[in-house]
Formats: C-alpha cells, sequence, structure tokens
C-alpha cells in the first residue's frame, strides 16, 4: 500500500493505517527528537505529541514534500518546544559567518567491525552541539537531501550546507581527538 | 560542497548509531489517545436514568402516602419526603442536561438533511 492511499485512509478516520505510518517512521521521529532533547523523557513526550499532532491535522498535509519530511518537521518543532521548556536550553540562531565549501571526508571504515566504535560515535555526537548533531542525524542517517533537511530545519538550503560542513569538521575533530580515524 | 550523503565516509560511521530502541509503550500511547472510546450506548444511559427515577418517584410515593395516612404528625417522614424529591430533582437535571444538547443536535442535523 502506497503512502498517499494510507494517509488518504487515516483523514477517513483509519486509526490501522496509522499505526502502520507510525511503525514506519517511529524510529526515525525517535532518532531526531533524542538528538535534539537528549533526555529519554523528552523524547518520549515530543514524539508521542508529534504523532498524535500528526494524526490530528493530517488533513493539511499537501503533499507537497514526502510525508516523512513533513513529520520530522513537526517532531522537531516539538522537541524543541520542549527543551525551551528547560529554563538553560536555548536553540541559538543560526550563525552564517563560516562559509568553507572545501569537502571534508573521514575513514572509519576499518574500524567498523570494532565493537566499541558505536560507543566512540555516540560520544563524539554527544560533544556536537544539537543542531550540528541534528543536521548530521538527518543527512546521514534518514538519509534526507539538503533540500529536505531546510524543510526540517526551517533553514536556507545555502544555510544547511554551512551547518553540514561545520557539523562535518567538528565531527572530524572530535573524531580523530579520540585516535580512532585517520583523515 | 559534496551534496551526495554516500561518499564522504561520514555515513559508515553515523549509521552505527541507527537505533530500534523506541520505547514500546509509545506505540500503546498514542493509540490510545487517538482512537476513538467506546461510545456508551445511549439507549443503556435512558433505561439507567429512566431505572432510577422511576425507583425514586416509587419512593416518594410511598413515603407520601404513610406520611399522609399512617404518620401525618411524623416529621422526619416528611423531611425525607423533602430529601428524595430533591434527589430526584438533581438527578433528573442532570441527566437532562447530557440528554438535552444531543437531542437538540439531532434535531439541527435533520433539519439540515431536510433542506438540503
Amino acid at each position: 500500500m502506497d503512502e498517499t492511499t494510507l494517509i488518504h485512509k487515516i483523514i477517513k478516520g483509519d486509526t490501522a493505517s496509522f499505526r502502520y505510518l507510525y511503525r514506519l517512521y517511529a524510529t526515525s521521529a525517535w532518532q531526531l527528537a533524542i538528538s535534539i532533547c537528549r533526555h529519554q523523557a523528552n523524547a518520549e513526550e515530543a514524539v508521542q505529541n508529534s504523532f498524535i499532532s500528526a494524526y490530528k491535522y493530517i488533513h493539511t498535509f499537501k503533499f507537497e514534500s514526502s510525508f516523512k519530511t513533513w513529520l520530522l518537521r513537526i517532531v522537531f518543532n516539538e522537541s524543541i518546544r520542549i527543551q525551551k521548556k528547560e529554563k538553560s536550553y536555548k536553540w541559538e540562531e543560526f550563525d552564517s559567518s563560516e562559509n568553507n565549501n572545501a569537502s571534508i571526508t573521514i575513514d572509519g571504515s576499518s574500524l567498523l567491525q570494532q565493537k566499541e566504535t558505536r560507543e566512540q560515535v555516540a560520544k563524539v555526537m554527544a560533544t556536537l552541539n544539537e543542531k550540528e548533531s541534528v543536521v548530521l542525524n538527518l543527512f546521514y542517517i534518514e538519509e534526507l537531501s539538503v533540500k529536505e533537511v531546510a524543510a526540517v530545519l526551517g533553514y536556507s538550503e545555502a544555510n544547511v550546507k554551512v551547518l553540514l560542513h561545520r557539523a562535518r569538521k567538528n565531527f572530524k575533530v572530535q573524531f580523530e581527538h579520540s585516535n580512532l580515524a585517520v583523515s | 560542497m559534496m551534496n551526495s550523503n554516500t561518499q564522504d565516509g561520514f555515513k559508515e560511521l553515523l549509521q552505527t548509531q541507527v537505533c530500534n530502541d523506541v520505547p514500546d509503550f509509545l506505540e500503546q500511547n498514542i493509540m490510545a489517545k487517538i482512537e476513538p472510546a467506546p461510545q456508551k450506548s445511549q439507549l443503556a444511559i435512558s433505561l439507567q436514568s429512566i431505572f432510577i427515577l422511576s425507583s425514586l418517584a416509587s419512593v416518594y410515593l410511598l413515603v407520601l402516602l404513610a406520611s399522609v395516612y399512617y404518620y401525618p404528625n411524623l416529621q422526619l417522614l416528611q423531611d425525607l419526603r423533602t430529601g428524595i424529591a430533591l434527589l430526584f430533582l438533581v438527578k433528573l437535571s442532570y441527566d437532562l442536561n447530557e440528554i438535552l444538547p444531543q437531542l437538540f443536535q439531532q434535531i439541527s442535523f435533520s433539519r439540515k438533511l431536510k433542506h438540503s
């Protein structure tokens, strides 16, 4: 069953189709929420509220983007809203002053078999700020295009490219710092 | 700027972070909130209300008979009668409060259907 048919069924009130859609995108929503919230309880709240909102407002979905992009945009906004309730939290405005377009590569393939690699990458991701970890998550883990990442974050494509560049650079520095990679 | 997310070596490393540890209860919580709760049958509500109201009315009549013909001077029976009458009125207004809006809604809906 294709996504469009599923969405039309959900609009008509078919909750079983929504359950199917939830199972398709729960992991992506969870990845995004946990990368912003970084606390299990907040991520749970964000994912739950987002799916409920998605169900409630699915009739407003215009099929201009993919459903995944639309849903992740809701998850992103909800995660930020929940995090803003934490007093010290601030999602900083985008600073595009750095604009270096040189490509950055990393070689960690030889290390992928190692058991501790997952933990090392997780530690490096935790050292990045939320924006950087979110953009890496959406681009590399969710495999969204730059255009789709821009739609989720509400940035321009140019800003996403700068943010990606900065995230790659910082990731590489931190990764090399932990003596796990050779560029 | 590299637009592909497959050629720069980051993907292999970051894909190690794909996790399937979404809490199981989230699905149940979400589905419980969006699935409509099974509605009480309108007939069941009405039958229950009719039973309670008729019981109260019967008890009221019995107390009324007793207070008029057998114990006309017993204050306790008159107080009891007043109490039962109050209970009856409270129950009646509570039920009307639930039933009337639905009734009006049905009437206006059927009028709309007629006009369309």
